[in-house]
């Protein structure tokens, strides 16, 4: 057993927490400034649906965390400052605190701030929100709980420190398998259904609205090709955490991965869940196995056993 | 083992077995509608004191755990599209960006997915959450009356779901759009 799940953590390359922490706030950062132009459409109190009305949804919806609309009325007795004043403090504040992570200053307290603005965000359009945005959060909440501060990061070059960094595999054990439980039921779920198997979901993905065909494949209709990818997704994604924590078959499955989701992309026009899932998954499964040169290493922090006994 | 790393192991444990349940609930629930069969009531009754709560809510809001993450399953639902009618033009919410166009497009399926529920008369739903989504209809016709600088005293909004010929019905030469309505606004503006 040992033998065939033989990835070697014990080397696995800290880097992968400066991947995470800048990945995911360059996308964020992207994310968010490709709404600006519709930016009061959806938030402003001249929104297509305004606040208060989305305010009220949420209570349907189970929506429990604090929208721009819940702040501004906690904010109101205190201080008479105007919901389109309080959208404004956190339309600066949110790619502020995203820039402050992806440098690496303050990092703690920079993914805290990300994190509570996005979702604060987020509930004020709950009912728009779709897959990217829940990934987006789980990346920010693990820029919280892991130390991504700690690697190649401007506070550090500023400190000129090397910071102790304890085992970082037990915090990369927890993201491989947050993905790996996420994609096999993904998968499974795509089972449960008739039209995965029969390759109609493929064929409706192809066809829906607002889907972006670059390559018209219709006439294929009489074929098997529909079938075999909708099975195909099923298997990539049910097979995932197998496949991908087995040594030999990681790239490949890593690289089928990739493209699954650059196909969501192009043919489905979400390229912003891609983007993020795949840095996500180069995060758990790429970064991890890069090797460094020597003067590379002398950047990332010191590792326990690196430090001479007598300092301890 | 240090207090912080102790208190991370069971966090971590803790944290994974929580998605664990959340995605085998999600499935399970998702099964059930899916072949229309009444969910187990003991299952139920334990996901609703288990995950159903306000901390372990706003815990799964914190953390992205708070839904399964079974996108487009178990089968894909055809897209929602608004749609009025402005001085005999068909017209739809105009955007700048294409991402929101792709948020407003999760609007109007979530919208519909509702319209679909409330078609269905053993299903119920509240008389409050009826006039809240009556505001949202009315809204929005609103917006894309002013957007389109249209002018005529009457307009009309309509729901509807985008359906394209399956690949079985594809071969007999069924190859266009067409939109199934679930509902229409009317909306009169006094000038």
């Amino acid at each position: 057993m040992k033998r065939i799940f033989n990835i070697n953590f014990a080397n696995a390359n800290p880097i992968w927490l400066a991947f995470l922490r800048c990945g995911i706030c360059f996308i964020s950062l992207v994310h968010f400034i490709s709404i600006q132009p519709d930016f009061d459409t959806l938030f402003s109190q001249h929104a297509i649906v305004p606040p208060d009305l989305l305010h009220v949804l949420n209570i349907f919806r189970y929506q429990f965390f604090p929208s721009v609309y819940d702040v501004h009325i906690f904010l109101h007795p205190f201080t008479p400052v105007s919901f389109e004043q309080v959208l404004l403090t956190i339309r600066i504040f949110y790619p502020l605190s995203l820039l402050l992570l992806m440098t690496g200053l303050f990092s703690r307290v920079s993914a805290i701030l990300s994190l509570l603005l996005q979702l604060t965000l987020l509930s004020s359009i709950d009912a728009y929100n779709y897959g990217v945005d829940v990934f987006t959060t789980i990346a920010l909440f693990y820029c919280v709980v892991f130390p991504v501060g700690k690697v190649y990061s401007l506070q550090n070059y500023i400190t000129k420190k090397r910071p102790l960094l304890t085992n970082h595999v037990k915090y990369l054990h927890v993201l491989q398998a947050h993905f790996c439980i996420a994609y096999f039921f993904s998968g499974f779920e795509k089972l449960l259904g008739d039209n995965w198997r029969n390759g109609e979901s493929i064929w409706k993905m192809m066809h829906g609205y607002d889907t972006t065909n670059i390559i018209n494949f219709d006439f294929l209709y009489n074929t098997p090709f529909f079938l075999i990818i909708g099975w195909g997704t099923i298997m990539l994604e049910m097979f995932y955490p197998l496949f991908i924590n087995i040594k030999k078959t990681r790239k490949a499955w890593l690289t089928a991965t990739i493209i699954f989701h650059v196909s969501i992309a192009l043919f489905m026009g979400l390229y912003f869940f891609s983007a993020v899932m795949i840095i996500l998954n180069l995060t758990c499964y790429y970064a991890p196995f890069i090797t460094l040169s020597v003067s590379q290493k002398n950047v990332l922090p010191q590792k326990i056993e690196e430090i001479p006994a007598a300092t301890y | 083992m240090t207090v912080k790393e102790r208190i991370f192991f069971l966090w971590g444990r803790a944290h994974i077995i929580l998605i664990f349940i959340v995605c085998a609930d999600s499935a399970y629930v998702k099964y059930c509608v899916f072949n229309k069969i009444p969910q187990n009531r003991l299952k139920s009754a334990a996901s609703n004191l288990l995950l159903y709560n306000r901390p372990v809510q706003l815990y799964g809001k914190l953390t992205g755990t708070a839904a399964g993450y079974g996108f487009f399953a178990p089968n894909i639902k055809s897209n929602g599209l608004i749609v009025g009618d402005c001085d005999g033009q068909k017209i739809m919410p105009q955007f700048k960006s294409f991402e929101t166009a792709m948020r407003f497009s999760v609007l109007s399926s979530t919208i519909n997915d509702y319209l679909i529920l409330h078609s269905d008369s053993t299903q119920k739903t509240s008389a409050l959450e009826d006039e809240c989504y009556d505001k949202i209809f009315k809204s929005i016709a609103v917006k894309m009356y002013y957007q389109n600088k249209c002018t005529q005293d009457t307009f009309y909004t309509s729901y509807n779901l985008v359906i394209f010929p399956t690949l079985q019905d594809y071969p007999a030469s069924n190859r266009a759009y067409t939109l199934l309505k679930t509902k229409e606004v009317r909306l009169s503006i006094k000038k």
